[in-house]
């Protein structure tokens, strides 16, 4: 079946909208479970599901309208009172939370797509006739007919029926709510891709603004006054709206925190402990493609916690702590980064522990001696795990190495405070967006290239002394005692700059130390530092995409563009010989 | 497919014999280009070299905050190198799918209507080169080549080397 472009429009539409729907719908059920009684949370759940109901059925997801419709009708007795919000009916909701998030999921993918858990509509039937239990889920569930005549059947009971919370004539709430609380949306939904164009434009704007305002300066422009007033306030102007604009990629954390809640919920429960989430900061605002990564590692760290981190209430008590756990989840902004910190009060890293275990597993050599600090890095090491058993919540050792690599492929950091018998805390430092680096701008010949900061860990002018030449040629340069090889980038980039031997010896010939922290360290070498500034990283087209390591390009202040280099994947085939001695060397320790 | 053309009201218009073409010089032949293909063109820029790529890639450019890739079209189609001057100019194509290009040309002429039966196809003897015409038009006596410019800039290739490097990098 082909869909017409109009309709499938209307779907795709909806579907991104309903996802919206459904991550508020979690977190209100989470909210109801915590105070059944509350009102407020019942009104917007139905608020919620009432607008799913109706733009899945206003859309031709007929499927989907079915099922919002009995979730409805048990929401609906929910808020009447008539069914009492117990674990398992939040169970329920959650249950079929999910289940509708997978199917939007699923007809995002396949717009035609049919996908019905009838085990779970049969459910959310027997909840309305107040039958939820175990044996309930296996029972043939009542026919529709039976949900939509409930109602009217129960009102009768209703009247006088009602347990004290509500006060309000049953007629009323059912007039009023969904009506009177449609709360108007003054968001306006704009896709990325027209944010970038802006962006791009805006910054274009600031470039040929600076050009304009230096112009004004050079000794023989003669210009009017009104005219430097002009371009005064403009400069103002333009300043301001590249600030708004940046803001535009920003999004509160409030979504993916929201999110944890539910993990703490499940995690906790699995674990049969006492877990209480408190999110600070929620309105941090933070990039969307930061933001779209941080959740896997949060979830990880999560859960590590109340799994790790938190004793159970029983050994709680006993330590005189209070018998619900707590974790604290909480983000800020500091100094040009975004902070996130998982606080809990929990039993804290035991340093001497950590290196016994590691010892014990060969990851640390028997006789190695390590500061506390380095100990607590230790978690992040593949394959560590101070739980004996292998559960679902953890214990395989994974986890935290997953989340060090994704924290660093975000160009963020990650950070351990723990006090034994206190607790621990995870500090996420990440920057404000990806679309600035910082970086070093050089000069190679007549070309200038730009490199992140992140790859060099210095850089410098060598002494002639410095430099050891092997048959005439500068191969091994001395730092600190060590020797590190050398690679020219006109060389790595196969451009062999047919600079003049004078021009070579004025040159500010510049090393720069490479390294990713652990094995490799290695000097290139470029003709002269320009300059160190953040640059907003533009895409290369599909065309050199992925091109002999070019990350991406940045406009420099002339509004010539520059290519971004990226330093380990150029040199790669230049290293390739004595990276397989490294390898080997590696694979010996690992072995050892 | 009414439905596309309403959104184009430009070339509804156009009777359906006839299609527009930007004309442009190459050394001194005319070459054409359907200008639907077109997004604009631009004064000749010093584009920022790439390291190894074939010489007729030039380098990207900044075209108001987006980087674009500019080939030479001279020398992708061997044709005999004239230095730039100040006629020099840069076609910025639009190509399916979301293709951004520029393509250097000595001169941009302007913008003319060919009807179909202006238009020839190339002559057999033109083979070689015939790769990547779609056809000749004659108008006053003069001589346009009209261009595929897809299979003249070999774009297939280009695409195939860039899903080359890149599986060998992952």
């Amino acid at each position: 079946m082909s869909l017409d472009a109009f309709e499938s429009e209307i779907k795709t539409e909806f579907l991104i909208e309903a996802k919206d729907l459904l991550s508020s719908v979690e977190q209100c059920f989470l909210d109801l479970e915590k105070n059944p009684e509350c009102n407020k949370v019942l009104n917007n759940i139905f608020r919620l599901a009432h607008n799913l109901k109706g733009s899945s059925g206003a859309v031709g997801f007929a499927e989907l309208a079915d099922f919002t419709h009995k979730l409805e009708s048990l929401l609906l007795a929910l808020k009447e009172g008539r069914i009492a919000v117990t674990k398992d009916i939040v169970d329920l909701l959650l249950r079929s939370n999910d289940y509708l998030v997978a199917t939007i999921d699923c007809l995002q993918k396949d717009m035609t797509a049919t996908y019905f858990n009838a085990e779970l509509s049969d459910l959310l039937c027997n909840a309305m006739t107040g039958t939820l239990n175990t044996e309930s889920s296996s029972l043939p569930g009542p026919t529709d007919i039976e949900v939509r005549v409930l109602p009217t059947e129960s009102k009768a009971r209703e009247t006088f029926a009602v347990p004290g919370s509500v006060e309000i004539p049953l007629s009323l709430i059912e007039t009023s709510t969904p009506v009177q609380n449609k709360v108007k949306d003054e968001n306006i939904r704009v896709s990325l891709v027209r944010i970038e164009q802006l962006l791009n434009n805006v910054g274009e704007l600031s470039i040929l603004q600076a050009v304009m305002v230096q112009q004004s300066f050079e000794r023989d422009t003669v210009i009017s006054s009104l005219m430097r007033e002009t371009l005064s306030s403009m400069s103002k102007i333009v300043k301001d709206t590249q600030s708004l604009s940046m803001g535009l990629r920003m999004l509160p954390i409030k979504q993916t925190f929201q999110k944890m809640q539910r993990i703490v919920r499940d995690t906790s429960q699995t674990l049969g402990k006492d877990v209480e989430l408190q999110l600070v900061g929620e309105e941090t605002e933070i990039d969307k493609t930061v933001l779209e990564q941080l959740s896997d590692p949060l979830v990880h760290i999560i859960r590590n916690a109340v799994d790790h981190g938190l004793e159970d209430s029983g050994a709680r008590m006993n330590l005189g702590k209070p018998g619900t756990g707590c974790i604290r989840l909480s983000a800020f902004h500091r100094a040009g980064h975004v902070v996130i910190e998982v606080n809990d009060d929990g039993k804290g890293l035991d340093a001497a522990k950590l290196i016994q275990k590691a010892k014990d597993k060969g990851i640390l050599s028997s006789d190695a001696l390590i500061s506390n600090e380095q100990a607590y890095q230790l978690i992040f090491a593949p394959g560590f795990s101070t739980k004996e058993v292998v559960t679902d919540v953890s214990g395989r050792g994974v986890g935290m190495d997953v989340v060090k690599t994704n924290i660093k492929a975000l160009q963020g950091q990650i950070e351990i405070e723990t006090e034994l018998g206190k607790g621990t805390c995870f500090r996420i430092l990440l920057p404000l967006t990806l679309a600035i680096v910082d970086s070093v701008v050089v000069r190679s010949g007549s070309e200038r290239y730009v490199i992140p900061l992140a790859q060099i860990s210095e850089f410098f002018r060598p002494q002639p002394s410095e430099i050891n030449f092997i048959y005439g040629r500068p191969e091994l340069l001395t730092l600190r005692e060590e020797h590190l090889a050398i690679f020219h980038l006109p060389t790595l980039l196969g451009r062999d700059s047919a600079t003049s031997a004078a021009e070579k010896e004025a040159s500010l010939l510049t090393a720069l130390i490479v390294t990713d922290g652990r094995t490799t360290k290695y000097a290139v070498m470029v003709d002269q530092v320009l300059s160190q500034q953040q640059v907003v990283i533009k895409p290369l087209g599909n065309e050199v995409k992925g091109h002999c390591g070019l990350m991406g390009s940045a406009i420099l202040g002339d509004g010539k563009p520059a290519l971004i280099l990226d330093l380990f994947e150029i040199t790669k085939k230049a290293r390739g010989s004595d990276k397989q001695k490294k390898k080997t060397e590696i694979n010996k320790r690992e072995t050892a | 497919m009414s439905h596309e053309e309403s959104k184009k009201p430009a070339r509804a218009r156009q009777a359906d014999t006839s299609e527009r073409y930007l004309t442009f010089l190459l050394g001194k032949e005319q070459y054409a280009i359907p200008l639907l293909q077109v997004k604009e063109v631009i004064e000749m820029s010093e584009p920022t070299p790439i390291p190894q790529t074939p010489s007729y890639f030039k380098g990207v450019i900044n075209l108001r905050g987006q980087v674009i890739s500019v080939l030479d079209l001279r020398s992708k189609l061997q044709l005999t190198k004239i230095e730039n001057g100040p006629k020099t100019a840069i076609i910025i194509l639009d190509l399916e799918p979301a293709l951004c290009l520029g393509v250097i040309v000595d001169r941009i002429n302007s913008v003319l209507a060919f009807h179909s039966e202006d238009v020839s196809m190339a002559p057999d003897t033109l083979a070689l080169k015939g790769q990547f015409l779609t056809g000749v038009a004659r108008r006053d006596n003069r001589m346009t080549l009209i261009l595929d410019i897809r299979a003249a800039l070999s774009l297939h290739d280009l695409q195939v080397v860039q899903t080359n490097t890149q599986s060998q990098v992952a």
